[in-house]
């Protein structure tokens, strides 16, 4: 039995899981610690971890949802890791429960298409608002002198600038994860 | 705890908290409001979905670098043994000083290469430049456009790169052709005198061509001979080859500053002269836009020439920072 473990990861086939599923699995680590060094970090740690413990794996199951629960608890862990020193994170973020069903796929392409439609929602304030927030990683009082507006305006833009998005995106939340596990053939 | 933030603004808050700018009683409201709340707790991860997912797009990993590091870790026990150096034999070793000599002339070879083939650049900021290439080409560029172009041209080619507007009168040599990119854009020539407009903020590349014939080459590969007296607008958005019924006498005014309007609209006469004259110049009063130019300029101060079109039409001038603003009635 152990020995048909070994064949079955064997380097070569280690090599080409992780050529395959690292960029997936990041941006799924990314979707949790909300940090992309961090992301990759957990995923190269994954994987490291997989090979030193080839031996022990329940040849039964699928590598890939492995990984995908591997990585997932992963983050859990360096969320609750952090919480510790009293940051970023929520006590309840280290408990996130997240839907696993079969029954929608959705490519990289329609993910993209879903985002930029949402952005385009938006409208021309609350967007430049919240691009500047979320992609140049922007704090409010940064913002607010850039745009020469008072915080409570970056606040009330935010809000429902994320009330829009929420509501745009919803329907992606529950096959996002089918997504990554799609992407992961 | 939970009532005196009831009022607040959900989304605000968890606005505030996902872009680190929530102070630490406000993160623990959040955090109670969450906790109490199980709408507001869905709601909570439903919106950090979206705010991750909306940067995910624009993260990039390098699977090749990661694998590297994770490569290290994981490398069979029986791959570790084996020796960095492996005995060679007195053959092996004859072939590594003839491989050792070849590698000394062939980076030799490429060193000079570099040097004699190494890419020049000549930047016209301020006011237009002339330049004369090791060929004997003659290259005008206009302000706020680079041409690059190697030290000495390969044997089969003259290949320069211009982002802008530039003028070129290209020396004819046999088997040698000359070539401009501009972006994605190819020229080739024997032997002509042609303008190529490409400049950055533009979507389209423009060439006209004064003498002789060149050979214009989009990025997907069309081609098209233009002959003296003859243009050709390629757009880049669109993607298609185009060209205007008459060519305009002021297309390359930038050089000549020769400026000819035969009732053209007072809008395209100051967008001339901007370009020309390389000052801003707007019109505030849009009946202005209906009057007509009839006048040449040849090599005129700029003052001379405002101060023309000014008695022409009754217009005023106002200096407001580096922009002249044009008012006036409309003509009639």
């Amino acid at each position: 039995m152990q020995k048909q473990n070994k064949q079955i990861i064997g380097h070569r086939y280690f090599q080409e899981l992780f050529n395959e599923n690292y960029s997936s699995l990041c941006r799924f680590a990314a979707s949790f610690v909300n940090d992309p060094d961090s992301a990759e970090d957990i995923v190269q740690q994954v994987f490291i971890n997989l090979w030193n413990t080839r031996e022990s794996i329940d040849p039964q199951k699928p590598v890939k949802s492995y990984l995908l629960t591997s990585v997932k608890n992963r983050c859990l862990n360096f969320i609750r890791d952090k919480k510790k020193y009293r940051s970023y994170f929520l006590d309840i973020e280290a408990e996130m429960e997240n839907p696993v069903s079969e029954k929608d796929l959705a490519t990289e392409k329609y993910l993209n298409e879903k985002l930029k439609a949402a952005l385009d929602k938006l409208p021309e304030k609350c967007r430049e608002i919240f691009v500047l927030c979320r992609f140049e990683d922007m704090k409010y009082k940064r913002v607010a002198e850039k745009l020469g507006v008072s915080q409570k305006t970056v606040e009330a833009q935010m809000s429902k600038a994320l009330k829009i998005m929420r509501e745009e995106l919803k329907d992606l939340f529950v096959i996002l994860l089918l997504w990554y596990l799609s992407n992961m053939n | 705890m939970g009532k005196e933030h009831k009022n607040i603004d959900f989304e605000e808050l968890v606005g505030k908290y996902l872009a680190g700018s929530a102070l630490p009683d406000e993160v623990e409201s959040l955090e109670s409001i969450v906790k109490s709340d199980e709408q507001k707790k869905k709601k909570f991860f439903e919106i950090k979905k979206s705010w991750s997912l909306a940067k995910s797009s624009r993260y990039k990993f390098d699977t090749k670098t990661a694998w590297q590091k994770v490569e290290k870790e994981t490398v069979r026990p029986d791959e570790k043994v084996k020796p960095l150096y492996p005995s060679i034999s007195y053959g092996k070793k004859l072939l590594a000083v003839a491989a050792t000599i070849l590698l000394l002339i062939v980076g030799g070879y490429l060193i000079f290469n570099f040097i004699q083939y190494r890419e020049k650049t000549i930047v016209a900021e301020l006011e237009p430049t002339q330049h004369v290439l090791s060929d004997g080409t003659i290259v005008s560029l206009n302000v706020n456009s680079t041409l690059k172009y190697p030290a000495k041209f390969k044997r089969n080619e003259r290949r320069v790169k211009l982002e802008g507007e530039a003028f070129f009168e290209v020396e004819a040599i046999d088997d040698k052709t000359f070539i401009v990119e501009a972006r994605g854009v190819e020229i080739h020539v024997l032997g002509t005198c042609f303008n190529v407009n490409a400049c950055k903020d533009k979507d389209i590349v423009e060439v006209t061509v004064y003498s002789g014939k060149v050979l214009m080459i989009t990025p997907d590969g069309r081609q098209f001979e233009l002959k003296a007296g003859e243009h050709k607008i390629f757009d880049k958005i669109e993607k298609i080859v185009f060209e205007e019924e008459v060519i305009d006498p002021n297309i390359i005014s930038w050089k000549t500053r020769l400026l000819i309007f035969e009732n053209t609209d007072l809008n395209y006469v100051f967008e001339v002269i901007c370009n020309t004259y390389h000052i801003d110049i707007v019109i505030k009063d849009r009946e202005l836009e209906g009057c007509r130019l009839t006048a040449t300029f040849d090599d005129r101060p700029l003052e001379d020439i405002l101060e023309i079109i000014k008695e022409t039409f009754d217009l005023r001038y106002f200096h407001s920072d580096e922009k002249i603003l044009v008012t006036g009635k409309d003509c009639e």
